[in-house]
């Protein structure tokens, strides 16, 4: 039973031990799968038509990523607006698939018919473009536009601040009410809610009016307490911007979409008593419990606000300014600083504060000639609030010019509206050294004679004005062996052999290893090979003695043959056994007792045999041995 | 009729040394416009040295062969196809240093630049495709040798199994590796400077941007004569054929 027992807990975790194998290998293949969730771009604008105060949203969404960077063109009659991005993550049968959409806005400057272009789209699988949109700007106000944030006709209650304040209502801090066009203006929604009043938010705060957009709110807002007039209130805050988008006065207001819960009172008995109105059943505890509710779908709004959008001034606009507007900070830092000819030098050039960083432009080098300037990377690190943090850019340089010794001052633009005034950031040079490049100059100086011949003559080898390069390793002067196909080594017929091989023989190996481990653990097994070895070792004894004519030894050999194999029998000491247990354990004559017989008579009265008894006593013994075996 | 079988033989013999000759004089020949490439490079005249290096080309390549055809080819300005034959010696001597260097001085002097690959990318490009090969070969042969072997006495089962676990998980990682180089196995390097990449397989269709030369490209479908590529970067688009070249030689 407890065999039975132990053979099914080994058979279990032996099973248990292939499941995890299988898991392993599937782990590993799994790794191994390439990974290749297709990526797409695609584009849309939700009117083909808009008036030319007016302006449309263009989403472009990204599928099969998580992260991407569109580079909006610039279109002449036309201003993009970035309004945010969001992302959708999906689980379809297993597999999941991420979207991401960024949401801008598109202001028609005048009219005319426009084609917004292949905008391209820097993904991580590389730059994807989505399709051009073609659109009309028109003069009079469209019937198709959808603006985001406009207010749609429902007969759903407007609560408006100073009307509701025992329900809802929602208040607007500006940081200022004038602005230039395109600056950011932080803004503080909050919208209180009559605490005990339970409410859904059915839309985040919209803006209503035009002129200005208003920055992506997040989904989940600051939630907090405030008691106004001895009443409490749930309070949502979100802090946000506001960017004016058209200059001029403007009126704007923002509104949000809820459903409130509102609690019905009780049916009162006709004497105006309550049914439970003794102090017992007057807790609170049983008004929510046998108290009703109905939904209340209501908007609340905040009060108008009244704004103006200041164009920027012309005069005293610098040549590389793009529309940047707030406080910047520049700095620039570069590595290495020590290079070899040819290797690429990392600008890294960061542009801190608050401002509109959407319109903040790579900085300018001051002086490009001798430098290869590569296409730079942006990153936009948000720090302290909306409208506020740093643009870090990462541009390639690489110094065509030996003799350069620093990396030019870089500028950056912008305007500041706190002193409208236009300002100029201007690092310093940043030294660096090409190695080598003193001992190359006095070569230059040296030999300049015989490089001018020699850049000649390669001229007219090549009709090509590309320099040679110096610091390649030198040539292989000896060309070792030719192949005819490159063929990876696993295709190769001898590898696969040699592949085959190996399989064939771990596998041998562990069979072999495997009845090894079977036969260590068979004791009968075991004994057979030991009775066998023991009486080739004896048998060849016999033969010696026997062709010694040595009787005694003849004789002992046979005694120590029947022992060792009738004690590896009987398991039981070889030594200890007598002519007595033979004739005990063995049938009545048998050869053994006859052979051992004589051995034990010899031993004692020293008998001796001829050779022809010695002969047939060896035949009979080995007959009767390997019989047992 | 003496006179004809006697002429006969002539030609016979004629023949018979021309082609042994030639036979014999082979491999001499093979040297000595390998040596006389080399010293067309030291004469800075790399045109003439490219030429002569890719006529021996042309009848076996050797890592050594390569390398200088690309030294060549680098020098003269022909960035493409410098970097197409350092890809090729790559492929046939993983563990050269000189290959390796001059292939990143040539790429950083074009600013071709790789961007930061995921780690398991870089896991994946930390050795070549044969070597990765090898190291799973060695793995597995190791994992088999500690878990046959018999064990020393007095050393516990614990090591083995950790030790064959060990190698177990090296041999999966090497054969990560070798799906992983094999997928680049067949790229191509674009030699022509300016090459365009095309929305569409024809001529006449929107160019989606140029691709520089030197750029590593995968190949995908074909379509008369132009290729599906998605370059180190993961732009992709339809490229003509005569403008990049694969890095594998195949048999003729």
């Amino acid at each position: 039973m407890k065999d039975m027992r132990r053979y099914f807990q080994e058979k279990r975790d032996r099973r248990i031990g292939l499941v995890a194998l299988c898991s392993l290998v599937l782990f590993f293949l799994a790794g191994v799968m390439p990974v290749q969730a297709g990526v797409e771009v695609s584009a849309s604008l939700n009117a083909t038509s808009i008036p030319i105060d007016r302006a449309a949203a263009l989403s472009i969404t990204v599928t099969g990523t998580r992260s991407f960077e569109p580079q909006m063109p610039e279109v002449d009659g036309l201003q993009f607006h970035q309004r945010g991005q969001s992302t959708q993550i999906e689980m379809v049968n297993g597999a999941f698939s991420a979207s991401v959409t960024s949401v801008y806005l598109v202001q028609g400057l005048r009219e005319g018919k426009f084609t917004i272009p292949a905008i391209p789209v820097k993904t991580q699988d590389g730059i994807l473009t989505t399709q051009p949109i073609a659109f009309e700007v028109t003069a009079e106000p469209s019937a198709a536009v959808v603006l985001p944030g406009q207010a749609s006709s429902s007969a759903k209650t407007r609560l408006r601040s100073g009307e509701a304040e025992k329900v809802a209502f929602m208040r607007v801090t500006l940081a200022k009410e004038k602005s230039y066009s395109g600056e950011i203006v932080p803004v503080q929604i909050k919208a209180y809610f009559r605490e005990g009043i339970k409410a859904n938010l059915n839309t985040l705060p919209q803006l209503v009016g035009e002129g200005y957009v208003l920055q992506q709110l997040a989904p989940e807002p600051v939630q907090t307490r405030e008691t106004i007039n001895n009443t409490t209130y749930a309070v949502l805050t979100w802090d946000s911007a506001l960017s004016g988008i058209k200059e001029g006065q403007h009126t704007i207001s923002l509104e949000l979409e809820a459903t409130l819960l509102l609690r019905e009172q009780r049916r009162r008995d006709p004497l105006g008593r309550s049914m439970l109105s003794d102090p017992f059943f007057g807790d609170s505890f049983f008004d929510d419990f046998f108290g009703s509710y109905r939904e209340k779908e209501v908007k609340v709004a905040s009060p108008e606000l009244d704004l103006e959008v200041l164009a920027l001034p012309q005069k005293g606009q610098p040549e590389g300014f793009h529309g940047a507007i707030g406080e910047f900070r520049l700095s620039v830092n570069g590595d290495p600083l020590e290079v070899e000819p040819g290797e690429p030098i990392t600008l890294t050039m960061a542009i801190s504060g608050k401002g509109n960083f959407d319109r903040v432009q790579v900085p300018e080098l001051s002086q490009e000639d001798g430098w290869k300037a590569y296409t730079p990377s942006s990153e936009f690190l948000e720090d302290g609030g909306p409208g506020q943090g740093k643009k870090v850019f990462e541009q390639a340089l690489v110094a065509r010019d030996s003799h350069l010794r620093e990396i030019p001052a870089v500028t950056f633009s912008y305007f500041d509206p706190t002193d409208a005034a236009y300002k100029v950031l201007k690092s310093s040079p940043i030294p660096f050294q090409i190695k080598g490049a003193a001992v190359e100059e006095k070569k230059n100086e040296s030999v300049a004679k015989v490089e001018q011949v020699e850049e000649k003559v390669q001229a007219e080898m090549s009709g090509s004005v590309e320099m040679p390069m110096s610091n390649l390793a030198p040539l292989k002067l000896q060309s070792d062996e030719m192949t005819q196909a490159m063929v990876p080594l696993f295709s190769q017929r001898w590898f696969q052999v040699f592949v085959a091989l190996l399989i064939v023989l771990l596998f041998a190996g562990t069979v072999l290893r495997q009845r090894t481990v079977h036969n260590a653990n068979n004791p009968r097994l075991q004994r057979h090979h030991a009775m066998k070895h023991l009486l080739t070792l004896r048998l060849k004894e016999i033969d010696q003695a026997l062709a010694a004519d040595d009787t005694r030894g003849f004789l002992v050999s046979c005694r120590r043959a029947i022992q060792e194999q009738l004690g590896l029998l009987w398991e039981s000491e070889a030594g200890a056994i007598t002519l007595a247990d033979l004739r005990q354990r063995l049938p009545e004559g048998s050869e053994l007792i006859t052979i051992f017989s004589a051995a034990d008579e010899s031993a004692y009265s020293g008998q001796e045999l001829n050779s022809q008894q010695m002969q047939d006593f060896a035949d009979r013994l080995r007959k009767e041995l390997e019989g047992i075996l | 009729m003496k006179a004809y079988n006697w002429k006969i033989v002539c030609a016979a013999c004629f023949f018979l040394l021309l082609v042994g000759q030639t036979l014999w004089a082979g491999e001499p020949d093979r040297e000595r416009q390998f040596q006389d490439a080399i010293q067309a490079y030291g004469r800075g005249e790399y045109k003439a040295a490219s030429q002569q290096f890719e006529a021996l080309a042309r009848d076996g390549v050797s890592a050594a062969l390569l390398f200088n055809l690309a030294n060549s080819y680098a020098q003269a300005g022909e960035s493409g196809r410098a970097i197409l034959n350092y890809e090729r010696a790559r492929r046939l001597a993983p563990g050269d240093s000189d290959i390796k260097g001059n292939l990143e001085l040539v790429r950083k002097g074009k600013g071709l630049f790789q961007e930061e690959q995921p780690i398991g990318q870089r896991l994946v490009a930390f050795l070549e495709l044969n070597q990765w090969t090898g190291l799973a070969v060695i793995a597995f042969v190791l994992f088999g040798v500690v878990l046959l072997l018999p064990l020393p006495p007095g050393l516990k089962r614990a090591p083995r199994y950790v030790a064959a676990a060990v190698c177990l998980l090296v041999t999966a990682t090497a054969i990560t590796g070798v799906f992983g180089q094999y997928r680049h196995w067949n790229d191509g390097v674009v030699i022509l400077p300016g090459a365009r990449l095309r929305v569409s397989p024809f001529a006449s269709a929107a160019s989606s941007g140029t691709i520089q030369e030197g750029r590593l490209v995968r190949p995908g479908k074909s379509h008369g004569s132009y290729f599906l590529v998605e370059d180190e970067t993961g732009r992709s688009g339809w490229l003509e054929a005569d403008a990049f070249e694969p890095i594998v030689l195949m048999k003729e």
